[in-house]
């Protein structure tokens, strides 16, 4: 019990999810500097035109007038400011789908591990005992009674993350980030132990492979270190997201064996719910996480939150001043990929470069893609002030345009997903999965992948933590039902028939 | 052919994951269609039985649904054609210029789709416990059922193709065509290829009921083809496209 306590603790921090995508336009509002401390803080935009610039409104890092100096010059004759921000969002939306495939490939793998694992291994749908938070059983006589104890089972299972994430919360916001990490660090040490151990037993069990317990003691040790290890402290980027991957699917393999049918049906919509008003209400626990996380200038919890993708490493330079402008901004963007983890801005860093003089680094138009793609380290920004530096020497006078500087900066760009939408995507999978029917699972898997990319339009339109449980888990409860209910019987007709449609 | 091949991916990478994802939003749209036709089907209780009623419903919820993705694919565009016209030497233009990229993708994702879920149940009962053609029935309902669903796929591919090119260039035969095809291959199936019918030699003729499919097939995929589904990503394309017509009309790289 005590076992299933933690898990439950850890899978009610899970659940707090959103998807996050950072604006520099919004961070000025909240924090001061722009430059991430983290690694797990996004960019949104990848130094094009007008954000940089336009970034030191509240006036806390440039004063007004060099602010709008900069926005001229940075968009020429031609394009007002607002068509450049139309235009800008635009071009996120072209470089976006990019970044939807990225997010998509580890909800889908996550998501094809847990539908190859019910469906091929006996173990995750039978039944045999329920967890603590579900004790009203399902198989009663009369209808009413059922959906009473289904509710009960429901509300406590939503209570429980409730209290969970509002404890966590308060944790957050008075600082006990030993207390947190602790706890982190015991869920994901059960669940790359123990279910893990679980799993592997079963799995050696379904295919009646013999192994003996030094190899299994060996196998288990060696993945559960190396899974904390970059999980809570650092390592290879792709390993990281795939321990994170499969901690999700154990997780949701684990609500599909223990978690009641309509129990768990309700529940994904209970919590679909819970998600909308957590992330979305002023007050809501995960938006005030998010914020005071912003505020602190702090990632949240690598244990929490699949950290897309990669570091976009943009380097722009302004082309000549000959060109017409509306072309000149995007045609320079020269990016390049860097893992994750190399480029750390630090604060103070930060702070270096944010606060050097910034009409002092006009003329820096040398192309320096080719000799910085071989080193983005962490003492990037000291070096391209040292460059700076001697542009400025050479140069002798700040020069007309002054927007290098900034759109020159490491910019980390990507989108993030809580853990929990792994999770509850992949139950809703293979929950469907479980009955059988290939459709319903196709059509699943369908639905909520559409219900994702339609999330982060919702994202890139809004700009702001959205919930990504809500809109995904509808279409794929909607689709679950119907298809049980009305595709495959009308699918089944036409397969006696060898109808194609 | 390597270098045919080598060409077509250099051409694509920009615009892989946009058209994973009209891939992806295309299998959506003929779920929902798929979705709307059943409840049609399931809702008119007396004619639940007749399959004939489903099936002509279903077919034209599909290209009804072919045509509202068409539509919002076309507003998508707008919107993005100006961004792209701004990088007019950049290579994400390439699926504002070539049309049949977006056609070919989304009839490609219909395609899967409907092949998923005709075959995909079969598939897994071919697994299963049971073992087919034990008591006389057709041993080769496996493989008949694999080859039908390949010929839907790429049919739906080149319906996407034919169809699309009929709405851009205001054809609008060809959309009928497209929809009178679709209707008249589905209803083929119609009473054609019961399984007791392989099982006796007398009975074979019926194949024969699926004996237009074949050519028809090919003769699709030749027209499809011959309005660039495939040519569209060479490169000489590429070299005379010179970016977006300033008017803003789409450029249709065919001979067509």
């Amino acid at each position: 019990m005590d076992t299933q306590a933690q898990n439950q603790g850890f899978e009610v921090q899970e659940d707090d999810i959103e998807v996050a995508i950072r604006q520099p336009g919004q961070d000025s509002g909240r924090t001061t500097a722009d430059p991430e401390s983290g690694e797990v803080v996004p960019h949104h935009r990848q130094g094009q035109t007008s954000p940089p610039h336009r970034l030191p409104a509240d006036g806390t890092l440039l004063d007004q007038g060099e602010h709008t100096t900069q926005v001229d010059q940075s968009h020429g004759q031609s394009s007002s400011e607002d068509e450049a921000d139309d235009d800008d969002s635009e071009n996120e939306i072209v470089h976006g789908a990019k970044h939807v495939i990225m997010l998509f490939i580890p909800v889908i793998l996550c998501m094809l591990v847990v539908v190859t694992t019910i469906s091929s291994i006996g173990f995750y749908t039978k039944r045999d005992g329920y967890l603590i938070y579900t004790p009203f059983s399902e198989n009663t006589d009369s209808n009413a009674k059922r959906i009473r104890n289904v509710l009960g089972n429901t509300f406590i299972m939503l209570g429980v993350v409730v209290v969970m994430t509002t404890v966590l919360i308060l944790l957050y916001k008075y600082k006990c980030y030993k207390v947190i990490h602790g706890w982190l660090i015991m869920a994901s040490l059960l669940l790359l132990f123990l279910f893990s151990y679980v799993y592997l037993g079963e799995v050696l069990r379904n295919y009646n492979v013999p192994m003996d317990y030094i190899t299994v003691i060996l196998i288990m040790w060696n993945f559960g270190i190396v899974g904390l290890i970059c999980i809570h402290w650092k390592g290879p980027l792709h390993l990281q997201q795939a321990y994170l991957i499969m901690i999700s699917a154990l997780m949701g393999l684990i609500f599909i064996k223990y978690l009641p049918d309509w129990t768990l049906w309700f529940v994904l919509a209970a919590i679909s719910i819970w998600d909308l008003v957590a992330v979305l209400c002023p007050k809501g626990p995960l938006r005030i996480l998010v914020e005071t996380a912003q505020e602190r200038n702090e990632p949240i919890f690598p244990a929490l939150i699949y950290s897309s993708t990669m570091v976009w490493v943009v380097t722009t330079v302004e082309p000549d001043a000959g060109n017409d402008s509306g072309t000149s901004n995007i045609k320079a963007n020269n990016m390049e990929l860097v893992p994750l983890g190399e480029t750390t801005v630090t604060p103070e860093e930060s702070t270096v470069t944010e606060s050097s003089p910034r009409q002092d680094n006009g003329g820096f138009t040398e192309r320096n893609g080719d000799h910085e793609a071989r080193q983005r380290r962490r003492d990037e920004v000291a070096r391209r002030e040292v460059q700076q530096r001697s542009c400025r020497d050479e140069q002798g006078e700040p020069a007309t345009r002054v927007s290098v500087q900034q759109s020159d900066e490491p910019k980390e760009r990507g989108v993030k997903l809580g853990l929990g939408d792994f999770v509850f995507y992949s139950v809703l999978v293979g929950k469907a999965s479980s009955y059988g029917d290939w459709n319903t699972t196709i059509a699943c898997f369908v639905a909520i992948l559409i219900g994702l990319s339609f999330t982060l339009i919702l994202l890139a339109i809004f700009r702001k933590a959205l919930p990504a449980l809500p809109v995904s888990i509808t279409f794929g409860l909607v689709f679950y039902f119907s298809t049980r209910e009305i595709i495959a019987p009308f699918m089944e007709l036409c397969s006696v028939n060898q109808v194609y449609i | 052919m390597t270098n045919n091949a080598h060409v077509i991916v250099h051409a694509l990478s920009p615009v892989i994951h946009e058209l994973m994802l009209v891939f992806l939003k295309s299998a959506f749209f003929w779920l929902v269609s798929l979705l709307l036709s059943s409840l049609w089907w399931f809702a008119v209780v007396p004619l639940r039985e007749q399959l004939a009623f489903g099936l002509v419903f279903s077919v034209i919820f599909q290209e009804a649904f072919r045509l509202v993705f068409y539509v919002l694919i076309r507003k998508a565009e707008i919107g993005l054609k100006r961004v792209w016209r701004e990088e007019a030497g950049g290579s994400t233009s390439a699926l504002v210029n070539n049309k049949s990229l977006i056609a070919y993708v989304s009839g490609f994702g219909f395609g899967v789709i409907s092949g998923a879920f005709s075959l995909v149940n079969v598939l897994a009962d071919m697994t299963g416990p049971g073992t087919i053609g034990l008591h006389g029935n057709p041993q080769n309902f496996f493989i008949t059922s694999a080859v039908l669903t390949l010929c839907f796929i790429l049919l739906h591919t080149c319906w996407g193709v034919v169809f699309f090119n009929g709405l851009e260039k205001k054809r609008y035969y060809q959309v009928v065509i497209v929809l009178l095809s679709h209707m008249l291959i589905s209803c083929l199936g119609r009473n054609g290829l019961h399984c007791e019918h392989l099982a006796r030699p007398a009975e074979w003729w019926k194949w024969f009921n699926f004996g237009p499919l074949f050519p028809y097939t090919v003769s699709v995929r030749v027209r499809a083809n011959q309005l660039a589904s495939v040519a569209c990503c060479y490169p000489s394309d590429f070299g005379r496209r010179g970016g977006i017509l300033a008017d803003g009309e789409a450029f249709w790289p065919t001979i067509y």
